[in-house]
C-alpha cells in the first residue's frame, strides 16, 4: 500500500486518509479516462482537483495508483462516459439539440461526439453536459451510469411525455431543468456537508399519516405545521424570512429556475453518490412567484412536501402549478398529499390560533389585511384562512386589495439573484449555490476548476471575479494577498496557474 | 485487447538505452504491487512504463511510471522505438493531453 505521504505530500500527515486529504496541498488532474497528479511544467488540459475532491470521488487506492504508476485508470468499462450520457439524455426523451441548448454548447455536434467517442471532446463541454443531465461529472467513466438517478430520469419522461392518454405536464425544457436541480440539489447538500454546515433539517421526520375518515389531510396539516413551528422555537411569531429559514436554518436547496407561467415550483428528490436521498425545492422566478406573498406560500407548500412527504407520495418529482397553494386549504377537491401540503404552508406561515384571536368575529376586511401584513401572505390565502381560523363560520367575502408587500418582506426574501459577478452563471446556480461554491474554494475543498464548472464560466474569468463573488455573498473574512500562481496554501483558493 | 491482468510487467530503460523488463507478471491496475524501483533499486533511469505481451511478438507498451515517467509524446516515442528495434511490433498506448501523462489504457490506434 503507497504511505498517505507518497499519495497527499509531505506536511499533510492526519491519522486517516481523509484527514490527510483534507489537509494537503496536492493537486490531481483528470482526463476523460485516467486520474493523475498534477503537474503545472506538463501543460494537462483537463479538469484540475484539490485531494480532497480527488479521495472523495475515486477514493485512496486510486490516488494511490496514480502515484505509483504516473496515472491511474478511472474508465469502469471502454464505453462508460458514452453509455451513462446517452442513457441518461434518451431516459429523459431528450434531443441532442435539446441539451446543448441547456448546457451552454454551441453545437449538437458536441453532444453526439460526447456520446460516440468522448476522448475527442474536451473534458469540461462533457462535464457540463453531465451536469445539466443531473449526472455527478466527478464520477464520470469511473461509475455506471454517472451516478445518475435512473428513478428520478424514468419520472422526468413520464411527467414531459406527451400521448394521447397522459397529456404533458411538463415540457422537455423544464424537464432537462429539473434534471439539473438534481444535481445542484446534490452539489450543495454536498458541499454543506465539506464545510461542516449545521442545519436543524433532521429535526423534523417525514410523516405518512394523511388523514383518515374522520381526520382529514388538511387537519394533519395545520398539526404538522405546529409541530415544526414548535420543533423550531418559531412559537406563534411571523416567519420575517421564508427564505431564510428554508435555506440557512434547515439548509434545503432551493433552485431558481424560469419556468413559464404555469409552474410555482416543485419538490425534486434525487440521490447522492452513497444512495442517500437528497431533496431540494425548485422555485419557478417568473409569474405569480414575482409577488413575495404568493412566493413565501409556495416555499411553504414545497417545504411541506419535502419535509413530510415519503418519496413513494413524491415519486421524485412534485409539480405544483400556480393557483393550486391559493384554493382553500380546507377543500377536498385536491388530493390528499396536496391538501396536508397545503394546509401545512399556510398555518405555517400563519398559526392558526394566532389568527383566530387576532381577528375578532365576525371578521373585518381591515383584519384580514392586517393577518396578510402581519404573517407575509397573500389576500386569498388570508380570506381562507381567517374564515377556517373562526371554523367557517364567518364568510369573507373576496374585496379589492390596493395591498402590496411592504419593502422590508420584499428584502428579507430576495434571494440575491438580479447583481451577480458572473454574467454567464444562470439564474439556477446563483444565490446560495453560489455563495457555497466560493466559501469550498476559501476553505480548500474544491479547486477553481470545479468552481468554474459549476457556476459556468472559465477559471480566469472566476479568478478576476472572485473578490466581486465574495462581496456579494457577505464573505468577512480578509482577502488573500493575491489571487493567481501556482504556490497556495492547502486551506487556500487554488488556482491552475 | 482484453486485458487478463496476468501479462502486464514494468519496464525501464537506463541513461544508456538498454531496456529491463520485470520478470514478474502483475495485475492490470493497483498500488499494492511491486514498482519500477524494484528494477532500479531506487536509482536513476531515463523511462519507465509498463508493457504486456500480446503475443511472442506483439508488445503494447505505455510509459506508466510514477517515478520515472516520459516527460512527454516524443520520450514516449522514444521508448517504442527501442522495443521495436528488438524486432517487435510495437503499439504505443500514446499520450492523454489532459493529465498531460502517458496514457495506461487501450483506446485503440490513434
Amino acid at each position: 500500500m503507497t504511505s498517505l505521504t507518497s499519495i497527499f505530500g509531505p506536511g499533510s500527515g492526519g491519522s486517516s486518509a481523509a484527514d490527510a486529504a483534507r489537509r494537503s496541498a496536492r493537486k490531481f488532474v483528470r482526463s476523460e479516462g485516467e486520474l493523475a497528479v498534477y503537474d503545472a511544467s506538463r501543460r494537462p488540459t483537463g479538469h484540475v482537483f484539490t485531494a480532497w475532491e480527488a479521495f472523495t470521488a475515486y477514493g485512496v487506492e486510486i490516488l494511490g495508483e496514480a502515484v505509483e504508476y504516473g496515472s491511474a485508470i478511472l474508465k469502469c468499462t471502454r464505453d462508460s462516459t458514452s453509455d451513462a450520457l446517452t442513457h441518461r439524455r434518451e431516459t429523459l426523451n431528450l434531443s441532442h439539440e435539446q441539451v446543448a441548448r441547456a448546457a451552454a454548447l454551441s453545437s449538437a455536434d458536441i453532444v453526439r461526439t460526447a456520446e460516440s467517442a468522448p476522448s475527442q471532446v474536451p473534458l469540461r463541454q462533457i462535464e457540463k453536459i453531465a451536469l445539466v443531465l443531473g449526472l455527478d461529472e466527478r464520477l464520470l467513466a469511473f461509475a455506471r451510469g454517472s451516478g445518475g438517478d435512473d428513478g428520478l430520469a424514468y419520472r422526468l419522461r413520464t411527467l414531459s411525455a406527451n400521448g394521447p392518454r397522459s397529456p404533458r405536464l411538463i415540457s422537455p425544457r423544464t424537464a432537462i431543468l429539473f434534471a439539473e436541480a438534481a444535481a445542484i440539489i446534490r452539489v450543495q447538500l454536498r458541499l454543506q456537508r465539506w464545510l461542516g454546515v449545521e442545519t436543524e433539517r433532521d429535526s423534523l421526520a417525514p410523516s405518512d399519516d394523511y388523514g383518515s375518515a374522520a381526520t382529514p389531510a388538511w387537519k394533519v396539516g395545520y398539526r404538522l405545521a405546529e409541530e415544526a413551528r414548535g420543533t423550531l422555537g418559531l412559537g406563534e411569531f411571523p416567519i420575517p424570512s421564508m427564505r431564510t429559514l428554508v435555506e440557512d436554518r434547515l439548509g434545503i436547496p432551493v433552485v431558481q429556475v424560469e419556468l413559464g407561467q404555469n409552474i410555482a415550483g416543485a419538490t425534486v428528490v434525487t440521490k447522492d453518490e452513497d444512495g442517500r436521498e437528497a431533496r431540494g425545492v425548485v422555485l419557478n422566478t417568473v409569474g405569480e412567484n414575482e409577488n413575495v406573498w404568493v412566493r413565501r406560500a409556495i416555499l411553504a407548500h414545497e417545504l411541506g412536501h419535502l419535509l413530510f412527504d415519503p418519496n413513494a407520495q413524491l415519486e421524485n418529482v412534485r409539480v405544483d402549478p400556480y393557483g393550486q397553494n391559493e384554493a382553500d386549504p380546507e377543500s377536498h377537491e385536491t388530493d390528499y398529499v396536496e391538501q396536508r401540503a397545503n394546509a401545512f404552508a399556510v398555518a405555517f406561515l400563519a398559526p392558526l390560533g394566532a389568527v383566530r384571536r387576532m381577528v375578532p368575529a365576525p371578521p373585518s376586511i381591515e383584519s384580514v389585511v392586517d393577518v396578510m401584513h402581519t404573517y407575509g401572505i397573500s389576500h386569498t390565502a388570508a380570506r381562507y384562512h381567517v374564515c377556517n381560523s373562526h371554523f367557517r363560520q364567518y364568510e369573507v367575502p373576496p374585496f379589492g386589495v390596493p395591498e402590496t408587500p411592504r419593502d422590508e418582506l420584499k428584502a428579507a426574501e430576495n434571494f440575491a439573484l438580479d447583481f451577480f459577478p458572473l454574467d454567464g452563471t444562470p439564474i439556477q446556480r446563483r444565490g446560495k449555490f453560489a455563495a457555497l461554491v466560493t466559501r469550498a474554494v476559501e476553505e480548500g475543498c474544491i479547486s477553481m476548476d470545479t468552481a468554474s464548472l459549476y457556476l459556468q464560466c472559465s477559471a480566469p474569468e472566476l479568478d478576476a471575479r472572485f473578490e466581486a463573488l465574495r462581496a456579494v455573498h457577505g464573505d468577512s473574512r480578509p482577502p488573500e494577498p493575491q489571487h493567481t500562481g501556482a504556490a497556495r496554501p492547502a486551506s487556500g483558493r487554488t488556482t491552475t496557474g | 485487447m482484453t486485458e487478463t491482468g496476468t501479462n502486464r510487467h514494468l519496464w525501464v530503460i537506463d541513461e544508456r538505452g538498454i531496456p529491463y523488463v520485470l520478470e514478474e507478471r502483475l495485475a492490470a491496475i493497483g498500488s499494492n504491487l511491486p514498482k519500477h524501483t524494484n528494477l532500479t533499486g531506487g536509482g536513476p533511469a531515463y523511462l519507465g512504463g509498463e508493457v504486456w505481451f500480446a503475443s511472442p511478438e506483439v508488445l503494447y507498451v505505455s510509459g506508466g511510471s510514477g517515478r520515472y515517467p516520459p516527460l512527454d509524446r516524443d520520450q514516449l516515442d522514444d521508448a517504442v522505438t527501442v522495443f521495436a528495434s528488438f524486432g517487435y511490433e510495437v503499439n504505443s498506448l500514446g499520450w492523454t493531453p489532459g493529465t498531460g501523462m502517458a496514457k495506461r489504457h487501450w483506446e485503440g490506434s490513434s
